[in-house]
């Protein structure tokens, strides 16, 4: 077949692959670099003492398992509201919403547009609604809720992505073998569009996982005597103490920074596989 | 084909092993890193005081200025030994934000890198929040240029009046001292929303919250000493900490305040022949929380003698106060003085002068 | 007919009697409608946040000075607040990581859907939502320790704090966005279309081109507009690479405050709160939203005229 080609097309159909490799051998490259840069700057300090100690304001003796368990735990809950919440906001955009009415491109368009405000200001916003307003103080709980809503507008558009993929043939032909739309959703479609929908609540939750200014504006802390356990504990999260260490004039403690990135970097590799895998098992089911 | 998958698998090995070793050879006890020359905290001797101080519960929630909070950090983590039940917890919103939330009652202490502004005494009482005033260190602003800079040693307050002022226009080191080279100089400093930004033009360029717009800004002091650090026409200020723990990219500047030039360094602030450039650092409590009795162990803890010797560790970084002034700040405690002194105070002021 | 599609629950019940699918469907309904709510919630919770903030602001500071002026001093005395600089430092870095971000994006999901062998593209896809997943704050650390000092060695005159730096960081952060996102839009344009361009007698690449390219360019344009509203949302790793100091220029070299370091900059510094000083947190935010908000409606008219929807 190659044969009926001209050697000028041959030519450019080459240069093209070669050009989608370079950039993939850049992006990895990059992602090769940072991570070797990140390792050789921590791994001096990344003991298992160090992932286990309690916080200590001494470079020597501190851990890292009051901001660990802190994030954790924001995390959860963040997980627990916006992955509800995003899914069944896309679900209803892309499946049960077939009127395309006004109020449903308003939606559209507010969430694209709430996907580029900056994290501080959904910072703001968690201080005057959820800490002060509904009174849930300076807790996890209150971090948590922030966190949601800052990743919500992304965990929409992805999954309505992954919903807009999966091909309107499942769909029509559920619907004729009498099923009503949320069968064929939840049996059909969902299930179809689980790989993908996984792909964005991966994405969404490690954004949040890094995120610092809100948490600080609504009250993480820097420093707790306590390892954070209770939804209405006060709390720290791992990058806020990576964003202090780091300017901390000892540099006994900066080094525990890179550390602790180090850390963060694994725990967020640890994320993905699990997420990697079962995104895998469901591709598996579906096929 | 088969090239490029053997070259990913090789690069995911590559990576794989890198972060694994990582983990791996990190499994021997953690050495000592250089520079973690603090003193241990001395022992305080067991008194019948402890027993009550270990059967105390409740919590305390701070917040406040991001420069003091590594003070309270500090004194809540020594706290921890002698009141293990006691749960703090100490944030970094910044002290504007932190006053905020003490006026609403969210927060019991508050660290504040600057005085409480005489307006937030009003709304705070209007509030029902009676504010005590608490000093606590001295922050020793130190002016450093580049270790390679031998020539810089010493400058008058009155150069660098010249150097920082809003209408200056010197661009180069010989227009401050003829006797210095002909290089460009680069300035750094915190950013003017820093509380030692208002303290440094106040008592240096004598314009409070003016001068010269052109200067590097810079977060906070550890980006102050890595920007003069890297480069060498550079000058900057910062906390006496920073300089201390970067000696081998930074060279101080004595500043001469008409009886000569003056080195900073922990006596010399303390006894005030470093002048004017040492700002006090405050908290600021609720009298209604100081009723609780966790709170009111934790505040008599910080100034005491424990948290005293932490504060000039490396890892905090200020400079204690006078023993006098921590005596004037137990009595503030334990009578519960509301007002504020430094709010009304001018800049630069000894800490035994405005706190008997 | 069981189910007719749009069909309001009540008069389904009506007409087909109670069921419980017919109910689960419309609690469910019902259900995700009410989520799909809460964004316009937060909408108008940040609306009303900003919008009363800055009119608190714009009390004591006229707009024309705001939008005009190229003097941002806002902890002076006395303060100036003028945004230009800080709009000059956002497009520098926003326009700098689009660069970086959007052609690598795009070929590395062409080249994961349409080239990749399917291990390596099992090993690729985790190693981009690794990318992705590094937190700003190391992204920041990163700029100050890696990249500033390679773009040092290379070109003596930058700043410590500069731009390109910033530019190049937030490039690498919404790298994988674009490139997960043009990769899922690429790989459900259907087989049919491809194998109808083959069969005709194209080569690989004007296939790609030609034929999936502009039949995916909806999900590929998403993916672009997300990318450049992350970047000019991001914060900390700006704030830690391009520095703080406000600077007109459209030279990457020097150094930039962006709007959202602006942002951060005033709400955790030791400034009272209250005063236009600090009310300028809102207006910075509000300005930084319109902004947006106009990117999103431009955005979204070019993504409706070239929606092509494929059975």
């Amino acid at each position: 077949m190659t044969s009926s080609f001209s050697a000028k097309r041959r030519r450019k159909d080459r240069q093209f692959a070669g050009l989608c490799l370079a950039a993939v051998m850049t992006c990895l490259t990059i992602l090769v670099v940072l991570l070797i840069k990140l390792a050789l700057d921590g791994y001096r300090h990344l003991t298992w003492h160090f992932i286990t100690s309690p916080l200590t304001v001494r470079a020597s003796t501190t851990g890292i398992l009051t901001p660990l368990l802190g994030s954790l735990a924001v995390m959860a809950v963040t997980a627990a509201v916006a992955i509800p919440v995003g899914v069944g906001a896309a679900v209803w955009l892309e499946e049960f919403n077939t009127r395309r009415t006004r109020l449903s491109s308003f939606i559209q368009l507010n969430i694209s547009n709430l996907a580029g405000v900056p994290s501080i200001v959904y910072g703001i916003l968690g201080l005057a609604i959820f800490v002060r307003w509904m009174a849930l103080g300076l807790s996890i709980l209150s971090g948590g809720l922030t966190m949601s809503i800052l990743i919500l507008p992304m965990v929409i558009i992805v999954s309505q992505e992954a919903l807009r993929s999966v091909p309107s043939s499942y769909r029509e032909g559920s619907l004729a073998l009498g099923a009503t739309r949320w069968q064929t959703i939840s049996r059909q479609v969902l299930p179809a569009a689980t790989p993908g929908i996984l792909t964005g609540v991966i994405l969404s939750i490690s954004r949040a996982l890094g995120e610092t200014a809100p948490l600080i504006v609504v009250g993480a802390a820097g420093y707790v005597t306590f390892l954070p356990t209770k939804v209405w504990d006060r709390y720290g999260v791992l990058p806020l103490q990576i964003f202090n260490w780091s300017r901390n004039p000892n540099p006994a403690m900066t080094a525990n920074a890179a550390s602790a990135i180090l850390f963060l970097m694994i725990l967020l590799l640890a994320l993905n596989s699990v997420a990697i895998w079962l995104r895998a098992r469901a591709r598996q089911r579906r096929a | 084909m088969m090239r490029i998958r053997n070259l990913s698998f090789g690069l995911a090995f590559l990576v794989f092993s890198v972060v694994m070793s990582g983990c791996g050879s990190g499994g021997s006890s953690p050495t000592p890193a250089p520079g973690d020359t603090s003193t241990t905290a001395p022992t305080p001797a067991p008194s019948a005081g402890d027993a009550a101080l270990a059967a105390l519960t409740g919590s305390i929630n701070i917040d406040g200025s991001s420069t003091v909070e590594p003070i309270t950090s500090a004194a809540a983590d020594a706290f921890k030994k002698v009141a293990p039940n006691v749960q703090i917890s100490v944030g970094q919103k910044g002290t504007g934000a932190g006053i905020k939330a003490f006026i609403a009652k969210e927060i019991e202490v508050c660290d504040a890198s600057r005085p409480i502004t005489l307006k937030e005494l009003a709304a705070a009482k209007a509030n029902g929040v009676d504010t005590v005033e608490i000093p606590v260190a001295y922050d020793g602003l130190t002016v450093v240029v580049n270790k390679k800079n031998t020539f810089a040693t010493s400058m008058t307050t009155e150069e660098l009046r010249k150097l920082w002022d809003e209408k200056s226009t010197i661009k180069s080191w010989n227009e401050i001292n003829p006797a210095w080279p002909n290089q460009p100089i680069h300035l750094f400093g915190p950013t003017p929303v820093h509380g030692s930004f208002e303290f440094f033009t106040t008592v240096i360029v004598k314009t409070p919250k003016k001068c010269r717009k052109d200067y590097q800004q810079c977060t906070d002091y550890s980006g102050v000493a890595q920007g003069v650090g890297q480069d060498e026409n550079g000058l900057g200020y910062l906390g006496l900490g920073y300089y201390t723990q970067n000696t081998d990219t930074l060279n101080p500047v004595s500043v001469d305040s008409g009886k000569g030039p003056v080195l900073p360094s922990k006596k010399t602030v303390l006894d005030g022949t470093y002048t004017p450039l040492t700002r006090i650092l405050a908290i600021y409590v609720a009298k209604s929380a100081l009723a609780e009795p966790q709170t009111k162990a934790f505040l008599k803890f910080v100034v005491g003698d424990t948290v005293k010797a932490l504060i000039e560790t490396p890892d905090v970084g200020y400079v204690d106060l006078p023993d006098s002034v921590y005596a004037a700040a137990q009595a503030r405690i334990d009578n519960g003085t509301t007002g504020s002194v430094l709010a009304t105070a001018k800049p630069g002021t000894k800490a035994e002068d405005l706190f008997h | 007919m069981a189910v007719r599609t749009g069909e309001p629950l009540i008069a389904s019940i009506r007409r087909r009697g109670f069921s419980l699918p017919r109910v689960q469907e419309g609690a469910m309904r019902l259900l995700s409608f009410v989520f799909a709510l809460i964004s316009i919630l937060t909408t108008v919770g940040i609306v009303v946040v900003l919008a009363t903030g800055a009119g608190r602001f714009f009390q004591s500071v006229s707009p024309r000075e705001f939008f005009f002026s190229t003097d941002w001093s806002p902890a002076y005395d006395p303060p100036h607040f003028g945004i230009v600089p800080l709009v000059c430092g956002t497009l520098l870095v926003a326009v700098g990581s689009s660069i970086v971000a959007l052609p690598l994006g795009i070929l590395t999901g062409v080249y994961l859907s349409e080239y990749a062998p399917p291990r390596l593209r099992g090993l690729l896809k985790p190693a981009l939502e690794l990318l992705a997943g590094i937190p700003s704050v190391v992204y920041g650390y990163v700029a100050l320790f890696l990249v500033t000092p390679t773009l040092k060695a290379i070109i003596h005159s930058i700043d410590t704090y500069n731009a390109l730096s910033a530019a190049i960081v937030v490039g690498v952060m919404v790298l994988p966005l674009v490139a997960s996102l043009c990769e899922d839009a690429i790989a459900s344009v259907p087989n049919s279309l491809r194998e109808a361009a083959y069969g005709l007698g194209s080569t690989k690449r004007e296939v790609t081109l030609k034929v999936v390219i502009p039949a995916a360019l909806s999900g590929i344009s998403a993916s672009f507009i997300l990318a450049l509203s992350r970047a000019i949302g991001e914060t900390m790793a700006v704030s830690l690479a391009a520095g703080l100091t406000p600077n007109v220029t459209l030279n990457p070299l020097q150094t930039v405050q962006t709007m959202t370091a602006a942002i951060v900059n005033l709400a955790s510094g030791d400034l009272s709160s209250g005063g236009p000083s600090y009310e300028a947190i809102f207006a910075v935010a509000a300005t930084l939203f319109v902004i947006t908000f106009l990117m999103n409606v431009v955005a979204n008219r070019l993504v409706r005229r070239f929606r092509t929807v494929y059975s």
